[in-house]
């Protein structure tokens, strides 16, 4: 009954403002100049009115005023900032360019309306992708996944890993999205580096709490990146050379000023450094490549059509061959490979100045698979035996979106989308060719379809000009197995505007998870296997409450403080000893289902303008864990339970030439469970006894990195030689800890790591 | 710069790097861990008492991995409703892995019965454990069959559990080997030979090449020692295949009562028939299959055991197996069974 009246005080709300007044309605596009690249979140403005809006996702933009005469001021970070006179009635479009700001020196702000304080999102952080790329690189590859890690409440995970953990939550808990697609599994070399191409990115926006409705599926975090649309103007393209991979990026318009595409690729090489040392009867080599494609096509005044692609994968393979006197040949293989492909296609129609509406299709898929196959050539026979495992997921899906600004005090979306997911939790495949046998087997679980129906409606309610609420409802609908399972999540914002610098700000968000991530690592492989609730396995719930204040200075340093209070019910660990690989038996009877909960507070500050800018992340947090059947039932801290994490990171541009960067990252150590005694066994064995379950520390985790660039403009185009330190002074950090003995015969314990110091040079070409 | 010093010099920091990651000592953290007293025991019906004793090591800062073993201590066994009696400690033929001692009485244990069993230690202290001894069932074997199963000779059986349906039972099969040294022999100028020495072997062989017809006999002598058969089970009802894998191969098959459901329930195992894999005809024996009745709490001990692997040791990336035993104020499992063994000639022996 509550929900109803709550939808119902929505649908009077919304009805409310559609009034026939005499109005004048602003909307058009915001893009930038050179390039026609439109522009998310840009700020429109009017001053003296606190009133105002942003671009949304494709830079649309519309704001209704009383017909009058006023001013609307166009800002976004990075950008000169545009002045528009407006007056007259009815409907006008005024599309934007706006030029990039020039110049090294500090940049004071005159306006604080497009500042964090005034927007109503809280626990969001926009990454410039300028600053993701001019941050000190592991082995000079620049890595959008390791940039967010920099950000309060967010954690890496392990060393190296580029995996992340969002206020206490799990990784299967970051619903990743490129281009508005789900990414399954966003690591290439068991998480070392990430699949997102810098070069293929335009924006990157994170979300760790008080989400929009528009979002929904994870309990976590959002990781919402953009590829570029490529430039309509003129042809243009970059790449770099590195140590272990280079890249290209391509981009120009298709038909000038109206359409555009953009091609980018990356690939390693240490397969083909290695092979020609390989000269024996064993070869073998590992290497991964991205290919990022988008086009968009402008077919009218009030449509735009864009369609975009990733295709990645890691592949390591061996093969041994051995002939005996020519009489047997033996070949033996094996290759261990996993990637992900997405495809989206996304139809824009403006429908009015106030109505905006956005038509996604997309295919999404992730795939694991070994095998190892031996082929012998006998004289007058041949022989085959083949193992292989595979497992993945795979998601269509269609979606309808719109953006309503029916005035200037409210923003409201709406949406329905439906997405048909198909699990493959795992099958083996034996194939034997023989005299003797003739066999080809394939044991597993069957694929596993489920469809979801996803609906939301939120509305951005300017209620003064000091206090403003998002309020919104996102439905899901997951039918798997003949089972039906249903949820709707409330999602509240809100914002008051102490001074024009300074705002509180609140959220309380139910989120709902309809997938679990089987993982029995803790260093996120690519085994890992996605499935769906079933009847055993409930719906992953989560309400977060978040509380902070949110202050922009005059200088554009921007500050926030937050404390926040998830809980996490019905998540999934695998019980102790089960084993991932396992194709015969059901996964739902190797799993506990226990509860989480996690808390904290987060200080971040950020300055993005200036000769100097740089971030600056402290989290204080707890995260524990209670499952009935692991640790006895009592409760136990995460893994991932990190009581401080703080990080620095600074890029300072010397000279117009020359720009140097720095970051320092500190970590409580992982909570490790560690053997306390051995005692005799059933059999005359040695058996570990184990203390509380993550009752212990790792060392904790420190590292500094550094690096310089020296950019050269040439006639027709820009050089830049970069030069970089990663874990500058050498720092051991904890990958893993084992027992063993010391050269005393003593018990002990040691500790893997796996970086040490790490220089790297990369050469960046522009033109 | 030529296309071969590129390699080389790219090659060479790959390798630097991989090469300099490398491993640091830690210091143990000082780990609150006492020493306990160890049981370690299963109390079959209509068997007599054995009990393993020791104590265990804390992995505390300097520690060795030795086991010293506890002397003076005291077992008693107490039947509930019955005096108590003592366990009395012996001196072992086999201390190969003397990590505890053992205590036995002649005295039967008991089906049905509830025992406690007290170790008493002056200065570790004092651990108890109570178990109770399942009640009788019946199993019977079919279908024995000598296949090959993962390159290896196997022994295939069926077996049917007869489970009652008045109380809950958790069911247990594991097999054992007892190896057997055999003496080979033939019938030569009016004696019997020994044909494992070199010198005899050759006048077997040059008779044989005659074509005499030689009388010959094989003696077989019962090692006091068992050696645990590894054992498959497909059978998607068994804890193993639940929580593990139809290729592992297992210690034990585990079976839980509501599969069963008080009804005659068949199962199939295929046991490895070697020792191991590089011992195929070394070594011979009988083979003993037993089907066990046990009490909840020792099932999932060995439920957890299956999953325990020794060898491994601790590495934090790895989840952690805890094996809880039922000793309090100790460590380790006192279980109970009631067994029904079936024991097989498979290996086939002459010359």
């Amino acid at each position: 009954m509550t929900k109803i009246k709550f939808i119902l005080f929505l649908v009077a709300t919304v009805s409310c403002f559609v009034t026939g007044a005499q109005n004048i309605t602003v909307s058009g596009y915001i893009s930038e100049a050179g390039s026609g690249e439109r522009l998310i979140g840009a700020t429109v403005f009017v001053p003296g009115r606190n009133i105002g809006t942003t671009t949304n996702a494709y830079g649309f933009y519309s704001i209704t005023l009383p017909a009058d005469t006023f001013t609307l001021r166009y800002s976004y970070i990075g950008y000169q900032s545009q002045v528009k006179q407006i007056s007259g009635k009815g409907s006008q479009q005024v599309n934007i360019e706006m030029k990039q700001e020039k110049g090294l020196e500090e940049v004071v702000i005159t306006s604080q309306k497009d500042a964090i304080q005034s927007r109503t999102q809280m626990s969001s952080i926009d990454l410039p992708i300028q600053t993701i790329k001019s941050l000190p690189a592991f082995l000079g590859e620049v890595d959008v996944m390791r940039a967010i890690q920099l950000l309060p409440g967010i954690q890496a995970g392990n060393e190296g890993s580029t995996g992340i953990y969002v206020r206490g939550g799990g990784p299967d808990q970051n619903l990743i999205l490129l281009d508005g697609v789900p990414v399954y599994n966003a690591s290439h070399l068991f998480g070392f580096f990430s699949v997102f191409n810098a070069d293929a990115i335009r924006s990157v926006e994170v979300i760790k709490g008080g989400f929009p409705a528009r979002y929904g599926g994870r309990l976590s975090s959002v990781v919402d990146i953009n590829m570029k649309e490529g430039n309509k103007e003129k042809l243009h393209g970059e790449g770099g050379i590195g140590l272990i991979a280079s890249r290209l990026t391509l981009e120009g318009p298709i038909q000038r000023g109206k359409s555009s595409f953009m091609i980018s690729g990356r690939r390693t090489y240490y397969d083909l450094i290695a092979k020609p040392f390989m000269r024996g009867a064993v070869r073998g080599g590992y290497y991964f490549y991205d290919l990022n494609g988008k086009a968009n096509f402008q077919l009218g005044k009030k449509d735009h059509l864009y369609i975009s692609g990733y295709f990645g994968n890691d592949k390591f393979y061996a093969r041994q061959s051995n002939n005996s006197n020519g009489l047997l040949n033996t070949d033996f293989r094996t290759n261990l490979q996993w990637g992900n492909a997405t495809a989206v296609g996304r139809w824009n129609h403006e429908f009015s100045p106030k109505l905006f509406g956005n038509l996604t299709t997309y295919y999404s898929r992730y795939r694991f698979m070994v095998s190892a196959q031996t082929k012998n050539q006998l004289v007058g026979s041949n022989e085959e035996y083949l193992l292989k495992y595979s497992s993945g997921i795979n998601d269509k899906a269609v979606k309808y979106d719109f953006d309503y600004l029916p005035g200037a005090n409210h923003y409201i979306k709406a949406g329905v989308g439906f997405i048909a997911h198909t699990y493959k939790p795992g099958a083996q495949q034996t194939k034997i060719r023989s005299i003797l046998a003739n066999q080809d087997t394939t044991i597993g679980v069957d694929d596993i379809h489920a469809n979801e129906i996803d609906a939301y409606i939120e509305d951005d309610i300017r209620i003064s000009s000091r206090f403003k609420t998002n309020i919104g409802l996102h439905w899901t609908g997951f039918s798997v197995r003949n089972q039906f399972y249903h949820s709707i999540q409330p999602r509240v914002a809100a914002r008051y505007l102490i001074t024009d610098e300074l705002s509180a700000k609140a959220s309380f968000v139910q989120m709902n998870q309809f997938i679990h991530l089987l993982t029995n690592s803790s260093i996120g492989l690519p085994t890992d296997l996605w499935v769906p609730v079933t009847d055993k396995v409930p719906v992953q719930k989560s309400y977060q409450y978040a509380a902070g204040m949110a202050y922009t200075h005059r200088t554009g340093i921007e500050v926030s403080v937050e404390g926040y209070y998830k809980t996490m019910d019905n998540i999934i660990e695998y019980k102790e000893g089960a084993s991932f690989f396992n194709t015969a038996t059901n996964w739902e009877d190797k799993i506990e289902i226990g509860k989480g909960w996690s808390y904290g507070g987060e200080l971040f500050v950020q300055k993005k303008k200036g000769r100097f800018t740089g971030l600056m992340g402290y989290t204080l947090s707890w995260t524990n864990r209670q499952f009935d059947n692991l640790n006895m039932g009592k409760v136990y801290p995460y893994r991932y339970d990190r009581r401080h994490d703080f990080k620095i990171a600074g890029i300072y541009s010397l000279t117009d030439r020359i720009e140097l960067s720095a970051e320092w990252l500190y970590g409580t150590g992982n909570a490790i469970t560690l053997p306390v005694a051995y005692h005799s066994g059933l059999e005359g064995d040695e058996v570990l006894v184990y203390g509380e379950r993550n009752g212990f520390r790792m060392p904790s985790y420190h590292r500094g990195d550094v690096s310089i660039k020296f950019s050269k403009q040439k006639k027709n185009w820009e050089r830049a030689w970069v030069v970089g330190v990663y874990n500058v002074y050498n720092r051991r950090n904890p990958f893993y800890v084992y027992s063993s003995t010391n050269s005393s015969g003593n018990n002990a314990f040691k500790q893997m790591s796996l970086f040490p110091i790490i220089p790297s040079i990369t050469y960046q070409f522009k033109f | 710069m030529k296309r071969g010093t590129i390699h080389i010099i790219m090659g060479l920091l790959a390798t630097v790097i991989a090469f300099v990651a490398c491993t640091k000592k830690l210091e143990l953290p000082d780990i609150p861990h006492e020493k306990k007293i160890t049981l370690i025991a299963e109390l079959v019906a209509n068997d007599s008492f054995y009990v393993r004793a020791g104590q265990s090591v804390p992995l505390t800062r300097n520690s060795s991995l030795y086991f010293d073993l506890l002397r003076n201590m005291k077992l008693s066994v107490e039947p509930v409703g019955l005096p108590a009696f003592a366990l009395t400690e012996y001196a072992e033929e086999f201390t190969g892995q003397a990590y505890t001692l053992p205590f036995a009485s002649s005295q039967k244990i008991a089906p049905n019965t509830t025992y406690q069993i007290t170790a008493a230690h002056p200065e570790v202290g004092t651990a108890t454990a109570k178990i109770m001894i399942p009640g009788p069932f019946t199993a019977s074997i079919i279908d024995t069959a000598h296949i090959q199963y993962s390159s290896a000779d196997a022994l295939q059986a069926d077996i049917t559990i007869n489970d009652d349906a008045a109380s809950e039972h958790y069911y247990v099969i594991e097999v054992l080997k007892q190896i057997v040294n055999i003496r080979n022999y033939f019938y030569h100028n009016n004696q019997w030979l020994d044909a494992g020495i070199y010198a005899n072997k050759l006048i077997y062989d040059s008779l044989v090449a005659a074509g005499v017809q030689v009388q010959k006999h094989s003696d077989t002598t019962f090692q006091r020692a068992y050696t645990r058969q590894g054992v498959y089970s497909n059978d998607p009802n068994t804890e193993n295949v639940k929580d593990g894998d139809i290729f592992a191969m297992n210690k034990r098959i585990l079976l839980k009562d509501n599969y069963l459901n008080g009804q005659n329930y068949t199962t199939r195992v295929i046991i490895r028939n070697t020792v191991n894999e590089f011992e195929e005809d070394a070594r011979k024996g009988v083979v003993h299959i037993m089907v066990k009745s046990v009490p909840k709490e020792y099932f999932e001990f060995l439920k957890a055991y299956e999953q325990y692997d020794p060898s491994v040791g601790f590495n934090s990336l790895a989840p952690p197996v805890k094996l809880t035993g039922n000793v309090e104020n100790g460590l380790g499992m006192v279980g109970a069974a009631y067994e029904v063994r079936f024991s097989y000639w498979f290996d086939t022996w002459g010359f």
